[in-house]
């Protein structure tokens, strides 16, 4: 008899409780034991549970024994919920037959339910919406099920009320797997192995470990297989399932089931997300289709504070990049900062993400400058570049036409936030696109908005407008001609490269006085006056002065103490490595962040 | 053979004042004790100083004025007897202006005292009120007076400035009184406030830093107007009374300090006695109570030279820094020192560079950047 399997996710607003939703299904399906259970299993990084959010997805197998006597094999399969890992997620969907669509009772439905809710069906996946926080005086739970019904457009009325938090009506959605999410369509063992890789990760010990779903054929142990968009090929060493205490081996995969490979595959760049797998010797036909790079979309500068630890630096790259395979980095001077990377990242969580990780797990003190969008420009010559780091921007009289990315943003707001957070995509000239009402009380906006408009501090800006309660999602659409400049930022009269950005004509003079304010606040007083200068090819647009250090002197030295004396001067010439020295100028790290956090 | 100084901190005061956070001790009846104290501890320190003369001597505090009379003849009676003081010595005692009684004065004559140093901090009542000081300003001229009829000429006035609530102005009169009873040698030291301080809750009163900058500049302005010359970040003296005990500190020269919290340097090696009374008092050995030591080795020297030279006016010697340093290092400590004078904070001098007056009250930060 063939095993009875279901292959599902759990997709969610951020905080709507998928990762709660999901401790609650392994603790019910026995799977961890409630007292040995840390919170929210599946999110297994620091990072990910202190921001509440899933960046890497994780899969774990779980058996089911429900009321109709049966057991069945659970595969859930954990996806990150930010639009900045789309591909990720899609690619995690696909694996599956079916999600559950976690909605937060109180909040109703927000940009990112949509957003993940329109991959999962264009991914043909089996719906099933679970209505959560039920427990919470504000809870909503019919209005929530009208809502999924009217804006998805899809059935609610089988969803369950629940709450992830107390565990309440759990075995409703464990019976609703069961019920209402197919199983795998196709189950044919004889059929050439072909298998979807849908993450990946670097083990020091084992190599690369793959995590795959296996649609046709079978895969056992000391297989050879192959990597159909590289063509490489490895020898497999162990296959078997995940559990939540980890991978349990198993002699052989077959088609509709989850699980795990090792191969000794040394890099990540072999087993990319997306790629298929199958025999050597008796391989599948073709390749699943859609297999992409996820391609960078905003850069940014990464130096090591300390010039010494560049080389750490380095290694800390390809080590997240062993588990990262979006991030790119390539080395970068800047005669201002010294040797860093040129890193490019899915979208502004991501290099958040990043940075936080090098800063954490590598103990790394970094200077990022300020991320950048791609732009495109035609130029006199009648070629066309891409330029990512605002150094590299050519002279203007060499430019025929200049073209930024612009986003399709989804904002959904209470109603009586609308007029702020339209001020607020006018501000960053944003293009209105159209609005309608999800409820009486609840509106979808739909904006153009330039992506290097909302890479600084649009999220922020939106939260504060609309006390933290619109959402916010974008998908990247395409470029558009626009009037851009470059800001040059000169400190005692010399260009820094690191501080220059990338800006519209509109906004030029704007934000040449707020980077100037904004440094003369963050670089101290030093033994000469420095001029802050702002300038746009050559003419100076804004100016501030940081004035002279008047004072700092040891005046009198007590019994004879030189040793203190000494002491503190060494004291306060440490504190001065840690700062950069740009010609005469000594600029503290904390410099170069504040122009990154403009409007705090 | 290396000439030595004699520093003897005596951590007593009648009160704290409000700024101290400096060892001393509102205890002045184990003075007595504490002098007995040292002259047991005499023989110890001669056989670790050897033969080297003494040339300056100087009785730091707490208030040195505090010392019973015959205590100090006696500590002095001892000191001759175990060091060779030169005749010549500069032999300093501190004093606050109530404690400077005839009788003290007829004390430090006969012991051979030739220097007094005098806290007198301000002209005025009000200053010397929020600074805790348990004198007028009225007393400071009396105890002047009685010192110079005592026959001490060599009288040095100490005053402080970036007073909570002090004006510009109020400083130079200040210094102006000071010079006006006749002083030679003129201290104007900074207020450091410390946290632990009764002083600190005014902090948020202290004069701005570019007022304490004009404080600074005004008084070195007016000592030289009259006269003296400025030879080291906070001191001036009249040609022939600079204080030659204070330069031994920034000429890296040895001098060997005894009392709770002083330090010594001596043999390439500086070191200090813990702060605390209780401790001296009951120690059998002296060199028991040091309870911190810095071997002072190329590096330290390199670096001493550049820190405690440019405190001087008479500068860095290029020569000097060469011979200790090697020529790459000397000449790049120069380069950047000829940057700064450029810009006004240092001066070429006949053979190397000194700061400014304006370099001085900047000195942490370039001192920092030449080590």
């Amino acid at each position: 008899m063939k095993k009875q399997i279901r292959n599902f996710c759990i997709i969610a607003h951020i905080d709507h409780g998928k990762s709660t939703l999901a401790d609650r299904i392994l603790e019910a399906t026995g799977s961890v034991e409630q007292r040995e259970m840390e919170e929210q299993v599946l999110d297994d990084m620091d990072l990910e549970r202190e921001r509440g959010i899933t960046i890497k997805a994780r899969a774990v197998s779980l058996d089911y024994t429900a009321d109709d006597g049966q057991t069945y094999e659970f595969n859930l399969i954990d996806t990150p919920g930010h639009v900045d890992f789309n591909y990720e997620v899609s690619r995690s969907l696909r694996a599956c037959e079916g999600a559950l669509l976690v909605v937060d009772a109180t909040q109703g439905i927000q940009a990112q339910t949509l957003a993940n809710a329109y991959l999962a069906v264009d991914n043909d996946l089996e719906l099933l919406p679970v209505i959560n926080k039920i427990d919470l005086a504000a809870a909503q739970p019919e209005k929530t099920r009208s809502e999924i019904e009217d804006v998805i457009g899809i059935p609610a009325d089988h969803a369950p009320l629940i709450s992830a938090k107390t565990g309440l009506n759990i075995h409703e959605v464990l019976e609703g797997i069961v019920k209402y999410i197919p199983a795998p369509a196709e189950q044919d063992e004889t059929k050439p192995l072909k298998a979807l890789i849908f993450d990946s990760f670097y083990d020091a010990y084992r190599g690369v470990i793959v995590y795959f779903r296996v649609f046709e054929g079978k895969l056992s142990k000391g297989d050879r297989i192959r990597l159909m968009s590289t063509g490489a090929q490895f020898d497999v060493t162990e296959v078997g399932v995940m559990r939540t205490f980890g991978l349990a081996p198993r002699e052989e995969l077959v088609a509709g089931e989850v699980g795990y490979l090792t191969a000794s595959i040394k890099t990540l760049a072999d087993t990319r997300v997306g790629d298929t797998v199958t025999l050597a010797e008796n391989p599948a036909a073709e390749p699943f289709p859609g297999f992409q790079k996820a391609l960078p979309v905003v850069f940014s500068g990464i130096y090591p504070a300390d010039g010494a630890r560049y080389n750490d630096l380095r290694e800390a790259l390809v080590k997240l990049q062993l588990n990262d395979a979006a991030l790119s980095f390539e080395p970068e001077t800047s005669a201002a900062l010294g040797f860093g990377f040129r890193c490019g990242f899915l979208g502004l969580l991501h290099m958040e993400v990043i940075q936080e990780r090098l800063e954490r797990e590598f103990s790394l003190d970094l200077i990022t400058t300020a991320p950048s969008v791609v732009y495109k420009l035609d130029l006199t010559d009648g070629s066309t570049v891409m330029i990512d780091n605002p150094t590299d921007y050519p002279a203007a009289e060499t430019i025929a036409t200049a073209y930024e990315p612009v986003v399709h943003a989804s904002i959904i707001t209470p109603t009586e936030f609308v007029g702020g957070i339209m001020d607020l995509c006018q501000d960053r000239r944003g293009e209105f696109t159209d609005m309608k009402y999800i409820t009486a009380t609840r509106a979808e906006l739909h904006y153009k908005l330039p992506l290097n408009e909302i890479i600084y501090d649009f999220f922020d800006a939106l939260k504060s407008r609309s006390k933290g309660y619109a959402s916010f999602d974008y998908s990247q659409t395409e470029y558009v001609p626009s009037k851009l400049l470059k800001l040059d930022i000169l400190l005692n009269g010399d260009v820094v490269d690191a501080l220059c950005f990338i800006v519209h004509a509109d906004k030029a003079y704007a934000r040449a006085r707020r980077i100037a304010e904004k440094l003369k606040e963050n670089i101290p007083r030093q033994l000469f006056e420095i001029p802050v200068q702002a300038a746009v090819g050559g003419r100076i647009i804004a100016r501030e002065t940081v004035k002279a250090l008047r004072k700092d002197v040891l005046a009198k030295c007590y019994g004879g103490d030189i040793t203190r004396k000494k002491k503190l001067l060494e004291k306060q010439k440490e504190g001065k490595k840690k700062m950069r020295s740009l010609g005469t100028v000594e600029v503290p790290q904390e410099a170069f962040m504040a122009v990154l956090k403009m409007d705090e | 053979m290396n000439r030595l100084g004699l520093y003897l901190h005596v951590p007593f005061c009648r009160g704290k004042c409000r700024y101290c956070d400096f060892y001393s001790l509102a205890a002045p009846e184990r003075a007595a004790a504490y002098v007995e104290k040292v002259i047991s501890f005499l023989p110890a320190l001669r056989e670790k100083t050897g033969d080297r003369p003494v040339d300056t001597v100087y009785l730091g505090g707490g208030t040195p004025s505090l010392l019973p009379p015959a205590s100090l003849t006696a500590l002095f009676a001892a000191l001759r007897e175990r060091f060779s003081i030169l005749p010549s010595a500069e032999i300093t005692c501190e004093a606050n202006p109530e404690s400077l009684t005839d009788e003290v004065l007829a004390a430090f004559r006969a012991a051979g005292v030739n220097r007094l140093s005098i806290g007198m901090q301000s002209a005025f009542d009000e200053e010397l009120f929020i600074l805790g000081r348990l004198h007028s300003a009225a007393d400071t001229a009396r105890a002047v007076e009685r010192a110079h009829k005592a026959g001490f000429e060599n009288v040095s006035l100490d005053l402080m400035y970036a007073l909570p609530c002090q004006s510009v102005d109020r400083f130079s009169e200040s210094v102006k009184t000071a010079l006006s009873y006749g002083a030679v040698h003129i201290s104007f030291y900074c207020l450091t406030l410390s946290e632990n301080t009764p002083l600190y809750a005014l902090r948020d009163r202290l004069p701005d830093e570019e007022t304490q900058r004009e404080m600074y500049l005004s008084a070195v302005d007016l000592v030289e107007k009259a006269g003296m010359k400025q030879y080291e970040i906070s001191n001036a003296a009249l040609p022939g009374f600079a204080s030659r005990h204070n330069l031994r500190y920034w000429r890296r020269e040895e001098y060997l300090g005894v009392g709770p919290g002083a330090w010594s340097y001596l043999d390439g090696e500086r070191f200090g006695m813990v702060p605390s009374l209780d401790r001296f008092l009951t120690a059998k050995d002296p060199f028991s109570l040091i309870d911190e030591r810095e071997e002072v080795d190329r590096a330290g020297m390199i670096e001493e030279e550049i820190a405690l030279s440019l405190r001087l006016s008479d500068g860095l010697s290029a020569a000097r820094l060469s011979t200790l340093a090697g020529r790459e290092k000397a000449d790049a400590v120069l380069k950047k020192l000829a940057v700064l004078s450029e810009k006004g904070l240092a001066r070429p001098t006949a053979d190397g560079f000194r700061l400014t007056p304006e370099g001085f009250f900047v000195s942490n930060t370039i001192l920092a950047d030449l080590i």
